[in-house]
């Protein structure tokens, strides 16, 4: 279907189910509806559509016109460039609100969020309510709801503290699964026997076999979403971007600038839009080299991984040197991208040519050595058909077939141009001369990143070309002036960025001071880990029931790579 | 000292144990008597709901560039095998419980190391340069842990670098 026939089509749904229209972009519809029935039956008929559910943000609005919360619906067309946001209304004094569990598995999260951070409770279809405690555990009196807007920052950690004044509660949260004669449930973490971010598993065994898995997070909650709305303004809210998950620092802090720049309506110039699309690149790049080297590790091939960690280490070194940060923070801003020191991408080039040289052999071996294949081929299988039933995105997606790539279907800035897009075509998506890599399997995404450290190189090394006809390349600050517009207060806007895990999105809400009225953060890992769940439980694969053995957790764990922090948040 | 020379040190170590070479020892630096984890520090990692830079670090820390394991420094999977927690991020109410659950595991003498900017305990009232420190889900940590913090890495994050001179730092306090 084309362009035209996607638009109209959804407009013509969002006109038969809300009630006022409004475009908060030139490729996005909004519609907006009171009605448990009406959003069931759109959100029935979306769902039918394989349109994909990329966010959901709850709102206090009860001091703006409306009076009440809404809980914000985005979805996104998956080949097309269009969104749609269906906004519901709670009504005023209202608390509940209805669940689309049944209809996107991936909403589980966002509800369970939502009850813990704002208190509005979804109301399942066979009529349970949604349990508390995800986000906020024992430590966090009940009714605390700390992004409701009646209570300052200050009074909330006070709330918390008082709470805890006569000692912490130190229990965990409760397992609810059932334990059947032979087996057992073993719990792991919140603290684990590597480097890793907190989380707790816990898994029902029999024997060896994981017969169930419970994946308990929000250890690493710092109040993120709330910090947004205390304290930075709309321009300098870039700084906390980048803590929400310091492996994608530079995609989600890009991911917030466009938000803000939605709001002014002031687009970066070409240059800058060129150095984000290679600090993307850049980000892509160190990470799946990481990851791949974590994957030799975890199979216990010592030496490749140590050598890929070297290959690593010198691209963040490489990072270091051109932007100042080994990760790449500080380098955003709303309006464009400002550099410690003119680009060098004469070193850049040389660079990155040896280090995926390097990659590329050492990737190589690993594709030859049984000892690899024997472990990751048909470990830990995502279905297509599972993918799209839990939401998942970015690389776990792409690694069984799914096609989703913001950078793809909803292009900007340096992604929209013909040049760039020849060379994402074949190499993130090619099905037909490498089948092994979207299978799901361990080994998929291993191929599926290996691949896509090939693509970035390729990338960047256009983009450079382009820098080097650039007049301004000896420039180091490239930016546009952000001025806000008061006719835009209490309207929000999105950013999204295409990070190495999968697409970051910002939902961004001006306030009438300049400041941010709402901020809400979208990890790709928010609906990866349900992926992550699904892939590890007994399963069926072609029809063939497929079980997962304990000692493969880590190695599966692994191959998604998700973010704790950005999760938590 | 620089961690070249004690590369050094390290490397006639080796031969004199491979050897039983002996060497200019005069030379040699020593650990000082006071120390109490001279040469050999086991690492427990604990992450107080960090932003998972400092973790990227310090698994850094033990590819070959930097080899943390040549200066006799490791990382261990149970607080039961280590003598230093090293803590990161802020330090969230959800794993103030864990947290102190890994300390009180640890056998005694115990030591931490905060690394990274958000993991700044020492100073009172938290460090204005979090951004974290205003977050109604961010507490302190405990009194009795406070007490045994020994070194602070700042940095956000702290490189590898700096991580390993502050650990090596360790082997005269």
């Amino acid at each position: 279907m084309s362009l035209d026939a996607t638009y109209r089509q959804f407009y013509q749904w969002a006109e038969k189910y809300g009630e006022w229209l409004y475009l908060p972009a030139s490729n996005h519809i909004a519609t907006r509806l009171q009605e448990p029935d009406a959003l069931r039956a759109f959100a029935r008929l979306l769902a039918d559509a394989r349109v994909y559910l990329a966010t959901v943000v709850a709102n206090d609005e009860r001091e703006l016109e409306d009076h009440c919360f809404k809980i914000y619906y985005l979805f996104s067309h998956p080949t097309e460039d269009l969104f749609l946001t269906v906004e519901y209304l709670l009504g005023q004094g209202a608390e509940f609100y209805p669940s689309l569990f049944a209809l996107f598995s991936s909403v589980d999260s966002f509800e369970r969020e939502i009850r813990d951070l704002f208190g509005l409770k979804a109301i399942r279809e066979n009529g349970e309510t949604v349990q508390p405690r995800s986000w906020l555990h024992a430590p966090y009196p009940a009714d605390l709801f700390p992004l409701r807007r009646d209570r300052t920052n200050a009074q909330l950690k006070q709330a918390v503290d008082a709470y805890n004044r006569d000692g912490l509660d130190r229990s965990t949260p409760v397992e609810t699964m059932s334990v059947n004669p032979g087996s057992l449930l073993l719990s792991v973490g919140p603290v684990h026997a590597g480097i890793i971010e907190p989380g707790r598993f816990v898994f029902r065994i029999a024997g060896e076999v994981i017969d169930d898995l419970t994946i308990f997070l929000g250890y690493a909650h710092k109040g993120i979403e709330r910090l947004f709305q205390t304290r930075p303004t709309l321009t300098d809210g870039w700084r906390l971007a980048e803590q929400v998950s310091g492996d994608s620092a530079f995609a989600h802090g890009l991911a917030y600038c466009r938000a803000v720049e939605m709001l002014a309506n002031a687009p970066p110039e070409t240059a800058a839009e060129l150095l984000r699309g290679l600090f993307l690149e850049l980000e892509r790049m160190y990470n799946h080299i990481g990851d791949v080297a974590a994957l030799a590790q975890d199979v216990a091939l010592e030496q490749i991984a140590s050598e890929i960690a070297v290959v690593r280490e010198n691209l963040v070194r490489l990072n270091a040197a051109i932007a100042g940060h080994r990760y790449l923070r500080g380098l955003n801003r709303p309006g464009g991208i400002c550099l410690p020191r003119p680009l060098d991408h004469a070193r850049i080039a040389m660079e990155l040519h040896s280090a995926v040289e390097s990659f590329n052999i050492l990737a190589n071996e690993l594709t030859n050595r049984s000892a690899f294949r024997d472990r990751t081929i048909e470990t830990g299988v995502l279905t297509s058909s599972d993918a799209l039933a839990t939401g998942a995105t970015g690389l776990a997606a792409r690694a069984s077939g799914i096609a989703r790539d913001f950078r793809c279907t909803h292009p900007s800035g340096v992604y929209c141009e013909p040049w760039l897009r020849r060379l994402m075509e074949p190499a993130p998506f090619g099905k037909t001369d490498l089948p092994e890599a979207t299978r799901g399997d361990v080994y998929a995404r291993f191929l599926t990143r290996v691949r896509e450290v090939n693509t970035s190189a390729a990338l960047i090394h256009a983009i450079l070309e382009r820098w080097k006809d650039c007049g301004e390349k000896e420039n180091t600050d490239f930016l546009t002036e952000i001025r806000f517009n008061p006719d835009r207060n209490f309207t929000f806007a999105l950013g999204y960025a295409e990070g190495w895990r999968g697409e970051i999105i910002y939902w961004l809400m001006q306030d009438k001071m300049e400041h941010i009225y709402r901020c809400q953060v979208r990890d790709p890992s928010m609906l990866n880990w349900l992926a992550l769940r699904c892939s590890i439980v007994p399963h069926e694969v072609e029809g063939k029931r497929v079980e997962t053995i304990l000692p493969d957790f880590p190695l599966i764990n692994k191959s998604f790579n998700l973010s704790y922090s950005g999760n938590d948040l | 000292m620089s961690h070249r020379q004690l590369g050094k040190r390290n490397w006639v170590n080796r031969l004199q144990a491979l050897f039983g070479l002996r060497l200019d020892t005069e030379t040699q630096p020593r650990p000082s008597r006071g120390s109490i984890f001279s040469r050999s520090i086991f690492i427990r990692h604990l992450d107080g709901g960090s932003t998972n830079a400092p973790e990227m670090e310090l698994t850094a820390l033990s590819n070959p560039i930097y080899d943390l394991a040549q200066y006799g420094i490791h990382f261990v999977p149970s607080p039961r095998h280590a003598d230093i927690l090293i803590v990161t991020g802020p330090l969230t109410w959800n794993m103030l419980g864990p947290t102190l659950a890994t300390f009180e595991a640890m056998p005694e003498p115990k030591r931490i190391v905060t690394v990274g900017d958000c993991a700044s305990f020492s100073e009172q009232g938290g460090d204005p340069d979090c951004l974290f420190s205003e977050s109604y889900a961010v507490t302190d940590l405990p009194s009795e842990m406070t007490t045994k913090i020994v070194a602070h890495v700042a940095g956000d994050p702290p490189t590898p670098r700096a991580i390993i001179q502050s650990l090596l730092r360790l082997d005269k306090k």
